[in-house]
């Protein structure tokens, strides 16, 4: 009830903050009640949020949400990573980490006279995010979500559903919240642009919003890729990006965050693309929405590895209806405002930085487009109505590759160009060290096996692009550290495609069977299997192992230890696997891991009515008729009425060969009680020298009178080959994967630079004083 | 004209087009058993694990075997080059990409569903 409640009382709040933000023109009081109905809000958010992680540490099991997320066997980083397990804890995340980053945009509004209309929106935002709790509550009861099945009032499970064992793992605890926050930042673009356009504001929003825009960026680059290292490290997908519709829903708002700072970055230095910025600050945030969209509302159901979970047709509905208005309010206000923004008549020529800079921001958009067209293409089927079908990855690889290389050119090109224009026979001179970088490392990449054409005029911008901004590094270290920033994210995305390039195209694997004490050789490697170990004992809702699998090399041994998790989570039916990676500075061996068990004879499964071979001579048929259970159907007690620990068990079989029916006969075994295994009566097959044994029922639970059995065989005199397992490893080497991670840990560190730069105190203080400067005018 | 018009046009005609020659050949179709059975296309399929019917993996081939039913009640049965999925037991829907052929439907991937896993059900309330 307290939580529902809590809900309500946000819900209100923030309603009557963005109406006292949003009349608030020239009226202070206004303006302070709206926030202070803001702080409410604030406070009851982390209320809700409190109030859930108590419930969860609690383990309140009368609560659906927790009882379907998580378990007293979880340690506490992951029972705290439980309140966003699901899609209500999810909303609830979002809800908060818009409420707090709200809470520290407030003083920044203030200061500069900017909070009226732009909180508004912004409080609208969380309003509807609390809108969806209440129709989505994570604070129902388990009798009230199964009402119609009676499900007593106050009732509490024994015990939790748990969290999927795939991500029992640290990266819960990093990735999601990161991931969020960055999202939650992503709706600052928009209400100031908004706001620019209600209060005939079509420039200062653009400087206010900038360093934000930096932020957002900042952050989701760091969620994105903190999930390409999950993906990677730990689920064994075996790469770092797969352009699964569930990353790229995510990508899509970065991408366009990324373009929106280069064309507010152009904007400060011509005063040009007025418009563009309006669009842009608006796309990132309704592509936010669309990702959610995509993410939460179960259209892609059939076409990701993530799983979904159907919400129902209410947060379907409400996340589009979410959608079309926040699109309708950007639409209708730019509509009803084009006309009077006023572009200085900014005629950009071809030899200015900013048309070079355009040009980017042109590559820049149609990977954008690219992205956003294949991952809704499934939509977009069902929408006009032709046979649903996906894009393949090749599709997103192919077209990105030139554009890549675009985007290295033009901006290591535009850092020689100058505002407004450049000599461009100066140019030529310049570039020719550049140039040099770049064929110096085609001939390298060459030399180690590089033959394809596209692939070298990707390395070969990729070389130009290092040295340029490395040269402009080294220039403006002393003097203007301002766009550091930006040479670090552009080294950051050449090296990144150049590890992408390496790890994806020219990474070899081989795929081997090995039993406990056998090895594989795989590219001068020596990789052995040297048994396994129980990890995680004190727990005992799963049989958790470590494979001890050596790599060796000349007299270099690496030990890594992929993992096979068995779990209650799904009735131990079958393990979920993290793989094993060796990591070196150029390249990793990375080990994916599969189990079979495996048998020198194979044993047979039937079911009632179903007939096999026979493994040793398959000329012979059996077909299994029906289960005998007297001793069983003598009671579950002995004499002494106490528990069989054994029962006389049969099977009805009929046995026949090419020539014919043999006979019906039944197998006895008995059966303990304890172990559920048999110890069969061996059966001499016919004439040969083979013997069946009846070994085990295999029960069906969802229909116990569908059971099987399961049968063996071996040589009369002869012993039984019990199973043994069998691992399949999926070898690899990922050849330079590190320049991924060192790429991407620049670009997103480059976000950081330019944004640290941007807010030092001295900084600001400039942006306040021409901010007045621009109102005085 | 601008100049700066026509190269940055350029850039992104040059550009629509290459997505849009390249895209009949780079989209995998959803179809039913009965079309996939009658196209030698690359499809997929949507459907379920016949649990009743042979399923098999060989480990020397690396091959994993199993029958499928569709939505109106078809099915084939799948030769899928790897191994197992994880959480195939589970899977309450499987993906399968691939194209048919000598009434076999050769696969080279398979996703996996579990829905029903991720959102509890009333009988496993009603046993914890």
């Amino acid at each position: 009830m307290l939580g529902q409640i809590l809900i309500y009382v946000a819900f209100g709040l923030s309603v009557l903050s963005g109406f006292f933000y949003i009349i608030a023109k020239d009226k202070q009081s206004f303006l302070k009640l709206g926030r202070i109905a803001y702080y409410g809000v604030t406070a009851t958010m982390l209320a809700i949020s409190m109030y859930l992680l108590s419930n969860i540490l609690s383990h309140n099991f009368q609560m659906t949400y927790v009882w379907e997320y998580s378990s007293t066997t979880l340690p506490l980083n992951l029972l705290i990573s439980t309140f966003y397990a699901g899609q209500q804890g999810s909303f609830l995340l979002w809800g908060l980490t818009l409420t707090l980053i709200g809470f520290f945009l407030i003083p920044y509004l203030k200061e500069r006279n900017y909070e009226y209309v732009t909180m508004g929106i912004f409080v609208l935002v969380i309003a509807f995010i609390l809108l969806i709790l209440i129709f989505k509550s994570p604070f129902e009861f388990v009798w009230q979500t199964y009402a119609d099945q009676n499900v007593e009032v106050g009732f509490m499970p024994k015990e939790g559903r748990g969290l999927n064992p795939i991500l029992q793992n640290y990266w819960i605890n990093i990735h999601p919240p990161i991931l969020f926050l960055g999202y939650s930042a992503m709706t600052i673009p928009y209400i100031f642009a908004i706001s620019g356009l209600l209060k005939k504001d079509y420039r200062k929003w653009i400087r206010l919003a900038l360093p934000w825009t930096l932020f957002a960026s900042a952050i989701l680059g760091l969620g994105l890729m903190l999930g390409g290292l999950w993906a990677y490290e730990t689920l064994g997908w075996g790469g770092f990006w797969a352009w699964d519709p569930v990353e790229n829903s995510s990508l899509i708002p970065w991408l366009t965050a990324v373009t929106l700072v280069h064309t507010m970055y152009i904007h400060q230095k011509t005063g040009g693309l007025i418009k563009t910025n309006f669009v842009l600050a608006f796309l990132t945030f309704l592509f936010v929405l669309y990702a959610t969209f995509l993410t939460r509302s179960g259209v892609l159901g059939d076409t990701s590895v993530h799983s979904f979970v159907s919400p129902g047709p209410i947060i379907y509905k409400l996340l589009l209806i979410f959608m079309i208005l926040f699109l309708l309010l950007a639409v209708i206000t730019l509509f009803v405002r084009l006309n009077k923004i006023k572009s200085p008549e900014i005629n950009f020529k071809v030899s200015s930085k900013e048309f070079i800079v355009s040009l980017g921001v042109i590559a820049l958009l149609l990977v954008t487009f690219i992205v956003l067209f294949g991952t809704s293409w499934p939509i977009i089927t069902d929408i006009i109505g032709i046979t649903k079908s996906t894009v393949e990855v090749k599709w997103y690889n192919q077209l990105n590759l030139p554009l890549a290389v675009l985007m290295m050119v033009f901006s290591s090109l535009a850092l020689y160009f100058s505002w407004n224009r450049t000599d461009l026979s100066k140019i030529i001179k310049k570039i020719v060290i550049g140039v040099t970088a770049g064929v110096i490392l085609t001939l390298i990449s060459i030399i180690m096996g590089v033959n394809q054409f596209s692939y070298l005029i990707l390395v070969f911008s990729v070389g130009f692009s290092i040295y340029v901004n490395m040269e402009f590094v080294v220039k403006n270290i002393r003097k203007d550290k301002k766009l550091l920033g930006g040479f670090l994210s552009h080294i950051g995305l050449a090296l990144l495609l150049l590890g992408a390039l390496a790890s994806g195209a020219y990474s070899e694997s081989i795929q081997v069977r090995m039993k406990n004490g056998q090895y594989a050789e795989f590219k001068g490697y020596r990789i052995e299997h040297n048994g396994k170990e129980r990890v995680e004992l004190d727990k005992h809702d799963r049989e958790k192992y470590e494979y001890n699998i050596d790599i060796i090399k000349d007299n270099d041994t690496t030990r890594v230890h992929p993992v096979a998790f068995w779990s209650e989570f799904n009735d131990m039916e079958s393990p979920f696997f993290e793989p094993g990676v060796k990591m070196t500075p150029f390249k990793d061996i990375y080990i994916a891991m599969a189990l079979t068990p495996h048998y020198d004879v194979k044993p047979v499964a039937l079911k009632k009515q179903l007939s096999a071979p026979v493994s040793l001579d398959t000329t012979y048929k059996m077909k299994m008729l029906d289960f005998l259970m007297l001793d069983m159907q003598k009671g579950p007690m002995n004499e002494n009425n106490e528990p069989k620990e054994f029962m006389n068990i049969g099977v009805l079989v009929r046995l026949s060969n090419d020539k014919g029916f043999i006979k019906e006969d039944t197998l006895f075994a008995e059966m303990n009680m304890k172990t559920m295994g048999n110890e069969p009566v061996w059966y001499d097959l016919d004439t040969t020298n083979i013997q069946i044994g009846f070994m085990q029922i295999m029960p069906d639970k969802e229909n116990l009178a569908n059971s099987g059995a399961l049968f063996m065989f071996k040589e009369k005199g002869g012993v039984l080959s019990m199973p043994e397992e069998m691992l399949i490893l999926e070898i690899s080497d990922k050849p330079f994967i590190n320049l991924v991670w060192i790429g991407t840990i620049l670009i997103v560190g480059g976000f950081f630079v330019s944004l640290f730069k941007y807010m030092t105190p001295k900084q600001l203080k400039n942006t306040l004083r021409t901010d007045n400067l621009a109102e005085n005018n | 004209m601008n100049k700066k018009y026509i190269f940055g046009g350029l850039i992104i005609l040059t550009f629509i087009a290459l997505a849009m020659f390249s895209f009949q050949d780079n989209t995998t179709e959803f179809v039913t058993i009965a079309e996939a059975k009658a196209s030698n296309e690359n499809v997929q399929v949507y459907g379920h694990w016949l649990k009743d019917k042979e399923t098999n993996y060989n480990p020397e081939k690396n091959e994993f075997e199993f029958f499928m039913e569709d939505e109106s009640g078809n099915t084939f049965k799948v030769l899928h080059s790897g191994a197992k999925p994880n959480n195939f037991e589970i899977a309450a829907k499987v993906v399968v990409k691939g194209h048919y052929e000598n009434d076999i439907f050769i696969s080279n991937q398979i996703l996996t569903k579990c829905p029903s896993k991720y959102e509890g059900t009333i009988e496993e309330l009603q046993e914890s």
